[in-house]
């Protein structure tokens, strides 16, 4: 999952803490979307920008979503 | 109905008997035991106990609608329509009373100013206004804890917040809880409607100049935030914003109050657990979540579905009511360990206090940081909490779960 500038961008979504408020969805649709039980769940080729992922992180109000970043040549 | 339900059990079915006001634990853990969806021909809906459909119910606003002004919640509103008309005219424009796509705009207008990262920029200010109002406890005998702590510490963090004079708040009280009255019963009682206009009436003379202030003269508050908020070039109207401003006066306070009685009563009954939180004030994060299962401010909120369901077993015709009780969801044995138990280090905790879904709490974070604020200095500060009355007593709602009156002793050691 590239983000460009030459880093991979890693999204995780806590569910023990995501009661599917669904502001990611709003924020980000290509980067998020309900999942069979109504939580968010990360769409890895969504076709998403980085700033868009990090906009939805922010607008959790569970603070569910975790944005980490690591060089792309790293294995 | 169904064989199985309440007429089997008549007292199943007295949703606010003694027993369903004062010991919820139990009334609804007789509930849950009978069915997690159980027909209320009383109530004339679905009482949803189980942890899994009062989550499953809350996430599913496609089918289950907030909307109390059509489907079987609106008729009584729309009767009152005419008769009441400031006060049906702002609540019809609640936004937690809305479906998507209404509900999502607003939410997403005013959830900025909610996140997190937003509302961790007023801990400092909490902190001293915790330190405040709790300096004044010490070594005294008896503390009216509602009135001295618990009221005015979400009343004073939500009124400065949103940009109107704290000094206000004792007026803002009293029209909450008028306003009160019509948001959580229901029935015929016309005196409530009667009250709660008044109320609503006061509130928006109260509002309206502020907000017109604030569209000329803009300060950093959230009334000022919601005056510009924009989304694809749509903003609120007048009406709009003094609607979910009285909503965020009226939301912001009472249940952060009443979630700070409950959890001095829950520190009382397991005196352990301060010990613990003194021994290790880290834990005030997982104690204050602990807090919001073990005895939250809102027992349940009600829905009606759109269309017919099958819904755990349970066959939902459309337009059937039903009540989401996430109190009885929080002590489900299926989703909780020793959920009776109050344990501050529980985690995870998935619990269901702030509801689920599209409209999960606004206020959470807000919530979450007084009470951590909270906690943090009252156990810094006090050996062992006491409650000094002899018998509880919970206001006669099927949505708050509100004390009424609450004494407390502080000890210093």
């Amino acid at each position: 999952m590239t983000g460009g500038g030459g880093k991979i961008v890693h999204v995780r979504v806590d569910h023990d803490l995501c009661a599917g408020v669904g502001m990611c969805v709003q924020f980000a649709p290509a980067g998020f979307r309900f999942d069979a039980a109504g939580q968010s769940e990360f769409i890895p080729d969504g076709g998403w920008s980085v700033k868009a992922l990090q906009e939805a992180a922010d607008a959790c109000p569970m603070s569910a979503i975790t944005l980490s970043f690591t060089p792309a040549d790293t294995p | 109905m169904d064989a199985i339900d309440t007429a089997q059990d008549p007292t199943l079915d007295d949703l606010l008997s003694d027993e369903a006001i004062n010991r919820p634990f139990d009334y609804y853990r007789r509930l849950r035991d009978t069915h997690p969806v159980l027909w209320n021909a009383r109530w004339n809906g679905w009482i949803v106990t189980g942890y899994d459909a009062v989550v499953a119910g809350y996430r599913d606003a496609e089918r289950l609608s907030s909307d109390r002004f059509t489907g079987p919640f609106g008729a009584e509103m729309r009767a009152s329509e005419t008769k009441y008309t400031q006060l049906i005219g702002f609540l019809s424009r609640f936004f937690v009373w809305k479906d998507p796509p209404y509900h999502t705009r607003m939410r997403m207008l005013v959830n900025k100013a909610f996140t997190p990262k937003s509302v961790e920029l007023l801990r400092p200010r909490v902190r001293a206004l915790v330190r405040d109002l709790g300096e004044p406890l010490r070594g005294r005998e008896d503390v009216d804890f509602m009135s001295e702590f618990a009221f005015t510490l979400p009343v004073v963090v939500i009124a400065e917040f949103l940009g109107i004079p704290p000094e206000a708040r004792f007026e803002v009280r009293d029209w909450s809880n008028d306003l009160g009255g019509v948001v959580f019963t229901g029935g015929a009682d016309d005196s409530r409607f009667v009250k709660g206009e008044a109320a609503m009436g006061k509130l928006v003379d109260f509002l309206r100049p502020i907000i017109r202030d604030r569209l000329r003269a803009p300060k950093d508050d959230l009334i000022t935030r919601l005056c510009q908020a924009e989304e694809n070039g749509v903003r609120l109207d007048e009406e709009d914003i003094i609607a979910n401003t009285v909503l965020m006066v009226f939301a912001g306070h009472e249940t952060t109050m009443n979630l700070l009685a409950s959890g001095m009563i829950a520190f009382d009954r397991f005196p352990d657990q301060w010990q613990r939180l003194r021994q290790d004030p880290s834990l005030a994060r997982t104690a204050t979540e602990e807090m919001l299962r073990y005895d939250g401010p809102i027992k349940g909120l009600g829905r009606w579905a759109k269309v017919p369901f099958e819904f755990f077993g349970r066959e939902i015709r459309q337009g059937d009511r039903m009540l989401l009780m996430q109190h009885a969801a929080n002590h489900d044995p299926a989703a909780f360990e020793n959920p009776d138990g109050f344990d501050i280090a529980r985690w995870p905790n998935r619990h269901a206090g702030f509801g689920q879904g599209v409209h999960t709490c606004l206020g959470a974070p807000l919530a979450r940081l007084e009470v951590q604020e909270a906690l943090t200095w009252l156990a810094a500060n006090f050996g062992r909490v006491e409650v000094l009355d002899k018998e509880l007593r919970y206001a006669r709602t099927v949505v708050a779960r509100a004390v009424e009156g609450l004494h407390v002793r502080f000890h210093d050691t």
